[in-house]
């Protein structure tokens, strides 16, 4: 194998972790409410733009981060109470929910483009630690060890909080059976909440880290992004936050190979031929369920 | 004392008018039994008790606390525990995470570990498959997690909805038998059951459910030397 090649792996890998990462939130609201929630892309713009924002008020880049973290998490939260909860009350069919989380996207796409401009904002990389480091003949900057650490050390974390805490242990009883979680005593929509916070932070710190990667913020950025990471996490199978991960590092890398042979025209389709390849041939995914309909 | 106090309790599902005026009591320390066909509403009853269904009037005291429009996850902390139709265990979780969640409530983690003991004398089986994925386990052992996962937070009221459907005849036995000895542990019941003959033997008094209705109220022995009764439910 060639260092070219072995170079397309490692940035497959970093750009993979980092889909993983957004894929997370779309599987941690799939397995609780059974949507897609179309409004992931939008959010992971608005965590870009937001970190942004922050900084240029002098604000260290990661605080900056922090504070949009909680922003952004506020943001998914608003989502649920004014246009999801509303419909979970009403028993609305599955596509209303659908088409709400598209219009709440919109609306957070032309908010961040009346206030940030449709443009293209310089994004300074701030985790650009200067050092680059050799694996053999492989050079990997110290960005790419950075973005590596910190997409791989939240989705341990997250994998923590849902396996291990009692928190987690409500978020899983929520997803198997939302009536008898509430015979136990606990509060679904406040579980619910939870989930979106945490589908929007993590949504946040992937949408800084990118733009910091490649320097550049949009508020329609999270458009083809928030289809990618989509792609990831059908492959993944929806609900399966490990297969996201394995899911993230295929598309990843694929991308990377296509984007170094074929020309970067090509980069963002692969993620999509491998949709459809996936729909057609395993629509439950790699590690999803066969049966995904809620009982 | 009167623990639970159901009066004139409607319950709608869509036009559909699935209890009418339902009113029924359970004392302290008692089992009391809803006995009735298939779809006379028996489970809309629980439900409605539970604070899973909306009703559309009449009232309903536990501990004479006013528990009508309470939601179900606000009815569990005041001490009633439904085992629901159909067990709706959490399949993907193992039987430990199951039983936990019973007492999701509670924090001390010395009375959790004092609940599974609890659980596990009276279930051996689950003891040995605590690990084990519960949607894996045979439907007498699901069964066995339901009751269980119930009695974990120790409620004062424990509700079982058909506890045994779909058991072996020797199961429905061993499981007649632990409502019995829960029961003799302090616990009050509020049984709904096909199998008449088995719920009426053990408890201390009994409801009839026809078409949303009850029709008849009385001691368990009184219910099953009726001669009605054991025509109707008894295959006489």
């Amino acid at each position: 194998m060639n260092s070219t090649f072995l170079l397309y792996i490692v940035d497959g890998v970093v750009l993979g972790l980092i889909y993983a990462l957004v894929a997370c939130g779309y599987s941690l609201i799939f397995s609780i409410l059974r949507i897609v929630n179309f409004a992931h892309g939008s959010i992971y713009a608005f965590g870009a733009l937001m970190t942004l924002f922050f900084i240029n008020q002098g604000i260290n880049p990661w605080l900056s981060v922090l504070i949009t973290l909680i922003l952004t998490g506020m943001l998914e939260m608003l989502m649920d109470k004014v246009c999801i909860e509303p419909l979970r009350k009403r028993n609305s069919p599955g596509v209303s929910t659908l088409i709400a989380t598209e219009g709440y996207s919109y609306v957070v796409m032309n908010m961040l483009i009346i206030l940030f401009g449709s443009g293209r904002n310089h994004f300074e990389t701030f985790y650009d630690l200067g050092f680059t480091i050799n694996i053999g003949s492989l050079p990997i900057s110290s960005t790419k060890l950075v973005l590596l650490a910190i997409s791989g050390g939240l989705m341990l974390l997250m994998t923590y909080i849902i396996n291990k805490t009692h928190v987690g242990l409500a978020i899983r009883a929520v997803q198997q059976n939302t009536t008898s979680a509430r015979l136990m005593g606990i509060k679904v929509n406040r579980i619910v909440l939870g989930t979106f916070f945490l589908a929007g932070a993590t949504a946040a710190v992937s949408g800084a880290l990118v733009a910091g990667y490649y320097q550049i913020c949009y508020p329609t950025m999270g458009m083809v992004m928030g289809n990618k990471t989509l792609a990831t996490a059908l492959l993944g199978g929806l609900g399966a936050m490990h297969g996201g991960l394995l899911g993230g590092i295929i598309i990843g890398v694929l991308e990377c190979i296509v984007a170094g042979t074929l020309g970067a025209t090509y980069r963002d389709a692969v993620s999509f031929v491998v949709l459809i390849v996936i729909l057609i041939f395993m629509p439950s995914g790699l590690f999803g369920k066969k049966d995904i309909t809620k009982v | 004392m009167k623990l639970l106090s159901v009066q004139d309790v409607n319950v709608f599902y869509g036009s559909i008018h699935a209890i009418k005026d339902v009113s029924l009591d359970v004392e302290k320390g008692e089992i009391v039994t809803l006995i009735g066909a298939n779809g006379a509403g028996k489970s809309t009853t629980m439900g409605a008790i539970s604070g899973l269904l909306p009703k559309k009037s009449g009232k309903i005291l536990f501990k004479d606390i006013d528990i009508t429009a309470k939601p179900a996850e606000d009815i569990t902390p005041l001490g009633i525990a439904l085992s629901p139709e159909g067990r709706g265990i959490f399949p993907g979780l193992t039987v430990e995470d199951n039983l936990r969640l019973g007492a999701y409530l509670k924090k001390d983690k010395e009375y959790i570990k004092r609940q599974y003991e609890r659980v596990y004398t009276m279930f051996p089986r689950l003891k040995e498959r605590y690990k084990q994925v519960s949607g894996t386990l045979s439907g007498g052992e699901q069964q066995m997690l339901a009751v269980g996962r119930a009695i974990m937070s120790e409620p004062e009221l424990l509700m079982l909805d058909e506890p045994s459907m779909g058991l072996a005849p020797n199961l429905v036995d061993f499981i007649f038998e632990i409502i019995v000895d829960i029961n003799k542990q302090g616990t009050s019941i509020l049984l709904v059951e096909q199998n008449a003959n088995m719920a009426l033997k053990i408890a201390d008094r009994g409801y009839v459910l026809t078409t949303g209705s009850i029709v008849m109220e009385g001691s368990g022995k009184e219910l099953l030397e009726n001669p009605e009764i054991r025509k109707a439910y008894l295959g006489e």
